[in-house]
């Protein structure tokens, strides 16, 4: 599924967040971006996904060549597109499987039988590791961090989008859950090729495991630079600015 | 479970799981007896008026979901007793649901939830008293309340302490406002259609909290049919 940003601007209260940003994402492309806290990176991912506490000023967003600025959100969800997010919320009186069958069921014709969606999430819940009871506990009540990032995961695997966005997967996962995580999204990639991803992060370490084709710098709103896996190594030696200093051909002040 | 028979006006709770189904007006005495830890199950679609004590080292856990309806309930909790209340309530026309809560001997505990759904332009409201007399001790009285306005429903909640001892734990939260923006973000992002996002929230907030077990299914049908 191809992603298209084009000269999007965006803000909340008056306040200017995403200014001029642009970005495509091809089909089956993997992209990370990597920026300073408060630059804007969860505003965007909400904003792809119409949260509309965001006020979009100007530009637009298409998916595969059609605008989806007029789409209410579960509309984008169904087109396929996917939001992991970086603080996943917990509800109170929502199961967890309830949830996701409902979910899942509104993008069937034909509702899933109880028994292959349980069989389903049994082998996915297996895959992550988790443990089976989070099946029927109250969605993402009293999880950590971890086993709500694999929830998420968990969502992803059984919803099966086109275009997928992981806001900072890797906080809160430890070293052996976040390979863990990495290799069903991995595999996943593999089984479903034509499956975009933006890979949200502050650390290489993720993009070691899913390997981005682009990696961009963003900074005030905006992608400031672009290069490939190796300009994820130099953020993370010298930091923002110097990395963004060495990019060639860029207008550095 | 024990289905009970409303053609008595007096009911004493010994067994432990206990169903009433009130669809027509009806005053009712409710005894939980010394030691005993009952639970009942309320459905109720009519008015009512229910007066429950619980005698000395009794526990009553209650869950109660209840449609276009009014109630006046009166509790005595008598020395060392335990109520736990899950009152819900879907509204389309005025619903007054008052309550009045009598510590009347020490060591006794209340838990009083309420949560209400305000579907329409129509009153709901939750008014609850919480009395600890004077030399009561040892007590521990709590009420939280929400209600979801869907339209331009009157909703209100009128929470009273009447406190008159010290040794007592009371508290009271009280919430009237819409559906939560970042839950019904989440529900959407992942494809879920706003009328089965109410659905799912309103299932949350009235029967979330119940300690239900094959019932569950039956009030969730009911709620998917009322609303
Ligand atoms: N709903 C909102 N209301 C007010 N300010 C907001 C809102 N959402 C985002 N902001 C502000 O916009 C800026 C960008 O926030 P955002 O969460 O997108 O940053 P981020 O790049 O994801 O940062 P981090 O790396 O820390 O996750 C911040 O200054 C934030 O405070
Ligand atoms: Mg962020």
């Amino acid at each position: 599924m191809e992603l298209e940003i084009k000269n999007l601007c965006v803000s909340v209260n008056n306040k200017k967040i995403l200014n001029d940003f642009n970005l495509t994402i091809k089909k089956g492309e993997v992209h990370a971006i990597m920026g300073p806290n408060g630059t804007g990176k969860s505003t965007l991912s909400r904003v792809l996904l119409g949260d509309s506490n965001y006020c979009i000023d100007s530009g637009d967003i298409f998916l595969d060549h059609e605008s989806i600025l007029n789409l209410d959100t579960f509309l984008r969800a169904r087109k396929g597109m996917f939001l992991c997010y970086q603080n996943p919320l917990s509800i109170d009186g929502i199961t967890n499987s309830e949830f996701i069958r409902t979910a899942l069921n509104e993008q069937l014709e034909k509702p899933i039988g109880l028994y292959d969606f349980i069989k389903q999430m049994e082998q996915n819940i297996d895959d992550l590791s988790m443990k089976q009871d989070m099946m029927h506990r109250n969605l993402n009540q009293g999880f950590s961090g971890g086993e709500r990032k694999k929830n998420e995961v968990l969502q992803m695997k059984m919803l099966k989008p086109k275009f997928v966005i992981f806001d900072e997967l890797d906080s809160g996962l430890d070293v052996d859950s976040l390979k863990i995580v990495c290799d069903n999204i991995n595999e996943y990639l593999s089984e479903n090729p034509d499956t975009s991803v933006l890979i949200i992060t502050h650390y290489k370490r993720i993009l070691d495991y899913i390997h981005p084709d682009y990696v961009h710098i963003m900074k005030n709103g905006t992608i400031t630079g672009s290069g490939d896996l190796s300009l994820a190594q130099k953020i993370e030696k010298f930091g923002y600015d110097e990395a963004f200093a060495t990019i060639p051909g860029e207008d550095n002040e | 479970m024990n289905k009970i028979q409303l053609d008595n006006k007096n009911i004493i709770l010994k067994d432990k799981e206990n169903y009433l189904n009130i669809d027509n007006y009806i005053e009712l005495n409710i005894v939980v007896l010394k030691n005993r830890q009952c639970k009942l199950v309320i459905l109720g679609t009519n008015n009512y008026q229910l007066n429950i004590t619980l005698e000395e080292n009794s526990s009553l856990m209650v869950n109660s979901l209840n449609k276009d309806n009014s109630v006046n309930i009166c509790f005595h909790l008598l020395k060392n007793s335990c109520l736990t209340y899950y009152h819900s309530v879907l509204s389309k026309v005025d619903s007054v649901n008052n309550f009045a809560i009598y510590h009347e001997e020490e060591g006794s505990q209340s838990i009083l939830n309420n949560n209400g759904i305000n579907l329409s332009t129509n009153k709901l409201f939750f008014s609850i008293d919480g009395v600890i007399p004077k030399k009561i001790v040892n007590i521990n009285c709590s009420q939280n309340s929400k209600i979801i306005n869907l339209s331009d429903g009157n909703s209100k909640i009128i929470p009273n302490l009447i406190i008159d001892s010290n040794d007592i734990i009371a508290s009271h939260s009280a919430y009237i406002g819409q559906m939560n923006e970042d839950e019904v973000f989440y529900l959407a992002s992942r494809g879920i259609n706003n009328e089965d996002i109410q659905k799912l929230l309103f299932k949350a907030l009235l029967l979330g909290k119940m300690e239900l077990s094959f019932e569950r299914e039956e009030y969730e049908k009911k709620i998917n049919e009322w609303w």
